[in-house]
């Protein structure tokens, strides 16, 4: 992990530390946190009144109502939770490419928001995955776990093909609290998407898709004759790398990333694509805050 | 459609094709094999290529080979020089043979002359024939290589370069006169039929004969007059081509007097002569031309003689009594003759030559000198001891001494041949056994000497007696009798000599050992100098034959007034310039469709 090291520099991480993950609904968590929950209790966020019924604790009555109407009114404050965060990073053999690579850019996304909300007391999982759950980070809070975190990242290494389907079900098929999922991905799925994303939809996640490509992959420069042989899967694909093809792959391309960026859309979620060689300060520090990620 | 390669045959320009080909194939099929590339995912790519490019990519590239294969055999049949059309039959040989002789020359009505129709037929025939038709062009005139077949681009240029040629003698080709077995060959003659020739039944005849009117000069000398040696006229024959009678104008001219002309009816396919006094005229060259109305023929309108420059030449016989040559010297009318005795030698003088008999002075004489016989003195060649009965062998007959000489039945009863002739002495008679018999100097004064005298040979009872001794005489005072040739291709008997005619000016030579050659195209007088020594030549046509344009042996053949080959087929069509084309736009095609790269 010494690229996660370098990146985060005593500066960068004092920056980070003024941020915060946020979601746009109330969370559910179980311990106390700094987050917006439905559960109503000691917070400081004002939520409602009700009726005053014996064995309440009276440090909540409204005693400016009760002088004025003569009745007893208790004010309801929201209680603040913590968020858990699933961070899935994808650990496929595709993600292998790129210069940068694609897995490293990746990690360090995970990183750095498994930081943000370590730092925040919330409780942060990270699971790589491929054609499956490849490696489980369990359950960790406090800003302690940071270096075991990144211990986890630093060992996982990119293999097998990508399906998003399997790694979700075999994790979200036990039960999990609702939370932040952060998929960062290139996703180059044959099994597609949607599918994957409706299936985790019902789950009520906040959702923030991070698609991670390489600039070869956005521009590629070929020969005139070429055998492309997928990483993946060991198919090989002969072509003429004309122009007209050449135009013709960054239209299709751009259709595949568009196609993702609807589904998100659809579900609410939030989306963005990321160049593996773009500044990452830009991505944390501009990006993920445009997309309401960060605060 | 025939085609017709011109370059090869169809076998190996078939084998040319498949070669090339196989080379194309197997270039395609050893190209190096397309760069694998391990890319992070084939997905993109596998759905652009369903929707672009998955059913073109596999013609694709036998759109390349198909390019590349035409390009190439397009080049290789290029090669071939193939093309079709411009004949009804197929390719084959065609020897064509253009009568260039001096008759064809002769102008037509329509201002061209029968030459010029022949050639125009020719390259009719030619153009009109089978893309890959062979030809050999030949002439009557032998001035074409006439060896090889050539194709149709040289033939025309073979054709172009024909000029008719004046003098000589014409002769048909022995190229066209056997044809081959298989009948493949074919044979044209283009003529007027003027000339004599024996043409085989194979061959084709195209005549370019029209009826011509023409006058020409058939005969021009110049001699003196019997009764009076010193008066000279000339002599002009004149003959008659025409089927009418003609009024020609006859005119001579020459230096030291004003041209002569003369009127004269020439009959009807006739001759006729004009006698012209010609001894007020200096000496030196004279010309006769003649003119007619609508005088077809240029060649034969003009003539060349020439007059002596010296008529009267004062000769000295000095002998102790010898009356044969006393007569026969007396005979030749330019000769004022005075007989000495040799005790009277030196008593007079002012004499243009002498003849000494048997004597010899102790020095050179004062002028030329024919000496018969002559004592041993010191600035003569020394003589052998006598001999018997020696037998001319052998004499120089191109020498001007010996010209229309023949020494071959003179009989000699004694003779003291000369040795130690020296450089300078040129031997001109030799006997068996080598030694000289009759000797000549060129340096001057100019002798001529012979071993024998006329009492003890039969040589002044020789017809050629008088030809000697006038020979003699005229080489003595430098006056050497022209030589009366022909036009064409002259030789004479000098190295490096310099040629000046009178009309076509410095006429460029070709030496040889021994002699120079140098034509002459037209009537001319021609002089010829070297070292020492001159020559007139009198370049003449004097040709009946060439004159009567209009004994034609083709009368009846076909009129050649411009076959063009539209009538003789369909006009060939050349086909390697456009395979070059096509092989450069497919060229450009296929860079374009498979090497321009814009993005990458």
């Amino acid at each position: 992990m010494s690229q996660a090291r370098s990146l985060f520099n005593e500066d960068f991480l004092r920056r980070l530390e003024h941020l915060n993950i946020v979601t746009r609904r109330p969370v559910a968590g179980h311990l106390r946190g700094s987050h917006r929950s439905r559960r109503q209790g000691t917070g400081m966020v004002f939520a409602d009144y009700r009726p005053y019924t014996p064995g309440d604790d009276t440090r909540n009555l409204d005693w400016g109502t009760y002088i004025r109407l003569d009745r007893l009114i208790l004010r309801l404050f929201e209680e603040e939770a913590d968020l858990p965060v699933y961070v899935f990073v994808d650990a496929s053999a595709s993600m292998n490419h790129g210069m940068p690579s694609k897995f490293d850019f990746a990690r360090q996304i995970g990183a750095a928001l498994g930081y943000l909300a370590l730092l925040n007391y919330d409780r942060v999982s990270i699971v790589a995955w491929s054609q499956g759950i490849a490696a489980e980070l369990p359950v960790r809070r406090g800003r302690s776990q940071v270096w075991p975190m990144f211990k986890f990242l630093e060992g996982v290494a990119p293999a097998g093909g990508t399906d998003l389907g399997i790694a979700l079900r075999s994790y979200f098929g036990a039960r999990r609290t609702r939370g932040l999922v952060v998929l960062i991905s290139d996703f180059l799925d044959r099994g597609g998407f949607t599918e994957s994303a409706q299936w985790l939809s019902q789950f009520r996640h906040e959702v923030a898709a991070i698609q991670v490509l390489s600039p070869e992959e956005m521009a590629p420069e070929l020969p005139d004759q070429v055998v492309l042989v997928d990483d993946e899967t060991g198919a090989a694909v002969t072509l003429e790398a004309t122009p007209e093809l050449l135009e013709a792959y960054r239209g299709a391309l751009s259709e595949h990333c568009s196609g993702i960026e609807n589904t998100c859309r659809r579900f609410g979620w939030s989306y963005l694509t990321a160049r593996s060689d773009a500044p990452f300060e830009d991505l944390m520090l501009t990006a993920l805050r445009r997309e309401g990620v960060l605060r | 459609m025939n085609l017709v390669l011109s370059a090869m045959s169809a076998g190996v320009a078939a084998a040319l094709l498949a070669a090339v080909a196989l080379v194309v194939l197997g270039i395609y099929l050893l190209r190096p094999p397309p760069q694998r590339i391990r890319v992070a995912s084939s997905l993109v790519w596998e759905r652009v290529l369903a929707s672009t490019q998955g059913a073109r990519q596999r013609w694709r590239w036998w759109l390349s080979l198909l390019l590349a294969l035409l390009i190439a055999l397009a080049l290789a049949l290029a090669l071939t020089d193939p093309g079709t059309g411009g004949g009804k039959d197929s390719a084959r040989e065609v020897v064509l043979v253009v009568d260039d002789s001096a008759t064809m020359t002769a102008w037509c009505t329509d201002g061209r002359t029968r030459f010029e129709h022949a050639v125009s037929l020719a390259k009719d025939r030619v153009r009109g024939s089978a893309w890959g038709t062979r030809f050999v062009v030949a002439d009557t005139m032998r001035t074409t290589g006439a060896g090889h077949f050539v194709d149709r681009d040289r033939a025309l240029r073979a054709l172009d370069a024909l000029a008719p040629v004046i003098g000589g003698h014409p002769r048909f080709p022995a190229l066209a006169l056997l044809p081959p077995s298989d009948g493949s060959r074919e044979f044209v003659f283009i003529s007027d039929g003027v000339a004599p020739f024996t043409i085989p039944e194979h061959v084709e005849k195209l005549s370019v004969f029209e009826q011509a009117a023409n006058v020409g000069i058939t005969s021009f000398s110049v001699r003196a007059q019997p009764t009076d040696a010193t008066r000279y006229e000339a002599f002009v024959g004149l003959g008659n081509a025409a089927t009418a009678s003609v009024a020609a104008t006859v005119t001579i001219s020459g230096a030291g007097h004003d041209a002569v002309v003369r009127e004269v009816q020439v009959p009807a396919r006739g001759f006729a002569s004009v006698v012209v006094p010609v001894g007020d005229f200096g000496g030196g060259a004279l010309r006769a031309s003649v003119e007619a109305p609508g005088d077809a023929l240029d060649v034969d309108n003009t003539a060349f003689a020439f007059l002596p420059f010296n008529r009267h030449l004062r000769v000295a016989l000095v002998t102790a009594g010898n009356a044969p040559l006393e007569r026969a010297l007396a005979l030749d009318p330019r000769v004022r003759l005075t007989v000495l005795r040799p005790g009277d030698y030196g008593s007079r003088s002012g004499f243009d030559a002498y003849v000494f008999d048997r004597f010899a002075p102790r020095l050179p004489p004062p002028a030329p000198a024919l000496l018969f016989a002559p004592p041993h003195e010191k600035w003569l060649p020394d003589a052998a001891r006598v001999v018997d009965a020696p037998v001319v062998d052998a004499w120089r007959t191109g020498e001007p001494l010996l010209e229309n000489v023949s020494l071959a039945d003179v009989q000699i009863e004694h003779a003291a041949p000369f040795v130690r002739t020296g450089a300078s002495v040129n031997v001109l008679a030799r006997a068996r056994d080598g030694r000289a018999l009759v000797v000549a100097s060129d340096r001057a004064p100019r002798w001529v000497a012979a071993a024998f005298s006329t009492s003890d040979s039969n040589f002044a009872s020789q017809a050629s007696f008088p030809v000697f001794l006038a020979n003699a005489m005229g080489w003595l005072t430098a006056e050497v009798p022209p030589r009366n040739e022909s036009v064409g291709l002259l030789e004479v008997p000098f190295e490096h000599a310099r040629v000046e005619a009178l009309n076509a000016g410095t006429i460029r030579t070709h030496d040889v050992p021994g002699a120079t050659l140098f034509p002459v195209s037209a009537p001319d007088f021609v002089t010829v100098e070297t070292t020492g020594s001159r020559l007139r030549v009198l370049v003449n046509v004097l040709d009946p034959a060439t004159t009567d344009v209009n004994a034609t042996s083709m009368p009846g053949a076909v009129r050649a007034t411009g076959t063009s080959a539209a009538e003789t087929g369909v006009s060939p069509t050349r086909w390697w310039e456009g395979l070059l084309v096509l092989a450069f736009v497919l060229l450009v095609a296929e860079w374009l469709a498979y090497h321009r790269r814009v993005t990458v």
